[in-house]
């Protein structure tokens, strides 16, 4: 051969460009102009006057036997194959710059052979070194006898720290398929609403390959059954768009669960205004009765004042009844201060221990009056941890009186007929040396006791087991304790009769040492 | 038979102390003959039959209702004559929408009421 080009005889010459026979293709080029086409079979060679043809050549001799012709059909023929050859296949060193440079060709083809399809879809998810993209327009495969395979192919995939994505829609059978794997993988799922119009799968990896799969029958249980064709491509544009294909949906369903996030906001701002739409219904239902119900007795005491009978009973009970209208007055003012932060605390310092003793003294006496047709006790205990009478609060004193005298009328309303109350003082230092001391108050009654019903939402407005009152009282104290930086609870006592609340409140001084004792009223 | 003597008796049942004392004073006052009870189980079980022209019954009660309290009483009295008094209308709006629709309206006395209405109210449901 090396004659023909000493001879300027023009030389061209086909074959495939492999890794193993680019040396000697890049010596071909320096004697002939070469051309590579993929899959070329034996060999031919062919001029103007003659044709040659053998199966195949070993170590570049020909072999013994061969065909040969002269014949001017045979040898144009042959040029017109040749030709046609030459036009198919690309330049030789442009393959070998590929192979040199490792780029992969590019190549679109459309695949018909279900099984050919089944491979390349595994062999380009198990080839996947840094993304998959995975639109699902059914669940057919998370459902198909090769499940576990695609299953494994993901997680193994995934453990090769592959990033995944999968786009499938809201409705699908293979819901917790899907779910689980997503779970216990770094895999994302995205769930997109309006079903897709073609029923094709898209399968993008490393942004370099694209598989889509057209599915012919969504019902079969055998991958190779449910597939019809598949395009398969490695062309850099074709497989570009699919990624932007796959990345606006996957923006889209970002959008989509934020639109859902929105709507859930929005029932649940729904669901909270008619809540409170109800609250505001039951707080004039119940101001209204308690508004009623007292002026309607002062209205009749009042009338019954022109006559001459029982003037201080009638008296007595319009003042009652006043008094009382005035409380719901003041509770219906705090509640409006609370609720608009309004609540205006005008504090001091004063001993917890003196202002207890006074309120309960107050309340003693009343109870001790021979018209009270009840009989109930009260004791009061002082347990101190610090000495000296300073237990001192930095407080509203008025507020103060306004949440115990609160509880106290609370703990006579539901003493049926005769019980008693127990008001423990507690001063302590506080569990750790840094922490403040506080004053605990403590009062116990032997009434009804809160029932279940009420117990989990006893200090919210309204919320009162009794068919006289506004259930407003709780809600108040719980808040001006609260805005003193301390806390209230209640609980039922254990023994089965009556409850206990309680409250806390921060001590000015905590330096003082232990001592304890006990004070009966 | 129904006794029947000159004074129209009432029978009050309300669980607000001063409402029944009230009402049991100025009545007895303008020539009624009252009963009047704070606890409506009490009520009941002192209910004499056959004896009272009229019962005012609260419907916001603790035990038992005034609806309940309603009914018991119907019967076993279907001639009295029953009215309800009530300072909470969603209240008895709840109950009549539900189960009562028998009762007109012209049977429920709003709290607070002046002496002169109640007087009326009165000599209507006795006509």
């Amino acid at each position: 051969m090396f004659d023909l080009k000493k001879r300027n005889v023009k030389c061209r010459f086909i074959t495939e460009v492999t890794k193993e026979n680019i040396a000697f293709c890049k010596e071909l080029l320096k004697i002939a102009a070469v051309h590579h086409l993929p899959g070329l079979k034996g060999n031919f060679a062919v001029n103007e006057n003659e044709y040659i043809a053998s199966a195949t050549m070993k170590n570049l001799q020909l072999l013994s036997q061969v065909v040969y012709s002269n014949s001017k059909a045979v040898v144009e023929q042959h040029n017109f194959f040749f030709e046609n050859l030459w036009d198919k296949s690309i330049s030789a060193t442009e393959k070998i710059d590929e192979i040199e440079k490792g780029i992969v060709p590019e190549i679109v083809a459309v695949i018909k052979n279900p099984l050919e399809i089944k491979n390349i879809y595994f062999d380009v998810l198990k080839s996947s070194v840094t993304e998959i993209m995975l639109i699902l327009t059914t669940s057919t495969v998370f459902l198909s006898e090769e499940n576990d395979e695609l299953m494994q192919s993901l997680i193994d995939a995934s453990n090769r720290n592959v990033k995944i994505r999968i786009i499938t829609p809201s409705f699908s059978n293979a819901k917790n398929e899907i779910d689980n794997l997503s779970q216990k993988n770094k895999i994302e799922v995205r769930r997109i609403e309006s079903p897709f119009d073609a029923p094709i799968n898209i399968l993008v990896v490393d942004e370099k390959y694209s598989l889509i799969v057209e599915l012919k029958n969504d019902t079969k249980q055998k991958f190779t059954e449910a597939v019809g064709s598949a395009i398969y491509s490695t062309s850099q544009p074709n497989v570009i768009s699919f990624v932007t294909i796959f990345d606006t949906l996957w923006k889209q369903t970002e959008l989509y669960e934020k639109l859902k996030d929105a709507d859930n906001l929005k029932e649940e701002y729904i669901k909270k205004l008619r809540v409170a739409d109800k609250a505001k219904d039951e707080f004039v239902n119940i101001a209204a009765h308690e508004l009623r119900t007292p002026t309607q007795s002062i209205l009749t005491f009042a009338n019954l004042l022109k006559y001459d009978v029982n003037k201080n009973e009638s008296i007595e009970a319009i003042y009652r009844n006043a008094k009382r209208l005035n409380v719901l007055i003041k509770n219906i003012l705090d509640v409006t201060k609370i609720e608009s932060n309004k609540l205006v605390l005008h504090q001091e310092n004063f001993n917890i221990n003196d202002l207890l003793t006074t309120v309960i003294k107050d309340y003693t006496r009343q109870l001790k009056k021979p018209t009270y047709k009840r009989r109930i006790k009260v004791y009061y205990t002082l347990q101190s941890e610090i000495l000296g009478p300073d237990a001192l609060i930095h407080a509203d004193k008025e507020r103060i009186i306004q949440v115990i005298s609160n509880l106290l009328d609370n703990a006579i309303k539901f003493i049926e007929k005769d019980g008693l109350i127990r008001i423990t003082l507690k001063i302590s230092k506080g569990e750790s040396p840094h922490a403040n001391g506080y004053a605990e108050i403590i009062i116990k009654d032997s009434g009804s006791g809160i029932s279940e019903e009420i117990l989990p939402h006893l200090f919210s407005k309204f919320s009162t087991r009794s068919f006289q009152g506004t259930g407003l009282g709780l809600y108040i104290s719980k808040n001006i304790i609260e805005s003193h930086s301390g806390s209230m609870w209640a609980e039922n006592n254990k023994d089965g009769k009556g409850a206990t609340f309680s409250f806390r409140i921060p001590l000015i001084k905590t330096d003082l040492i232990q001592n304890s004792s006990g004070v009966s009223i | 038979m129904k006794i029947k003597k000159n004074k129209i008796k009432i029978l009050i049942v309300d669980d607000e102390d001063d409402i029944t004392l009230s009402f049991k004073r100025i009545l007895e006052i303008h020539g009624f003959e009252v009963d009047a009870f704070n606890d409506s189980k009490l009520a009941l079980s002192k209910f004499k039959v056959n004896y009272y022209d009229i019962a005012l019954l609260d419907i916001k009660m603790p035990y038992i209702d005034g609806f309940d309290l309603y009914k018991k009483i119907k019967e076993m009295d279907d001639n009295i004559k029953i009215c309800f008094l009530t300072a909470s209308e969603a209240y008895y709006q709840k109950f009549r929408e539900k189960d009562y629709h028998e009762l007109s309206r012209d049977l429920f006395i709003q709290k607070p009421i002046e002496l002169e209405e109640l007087l009326k109210r009165l000599a209507y449901l006795m006509k």
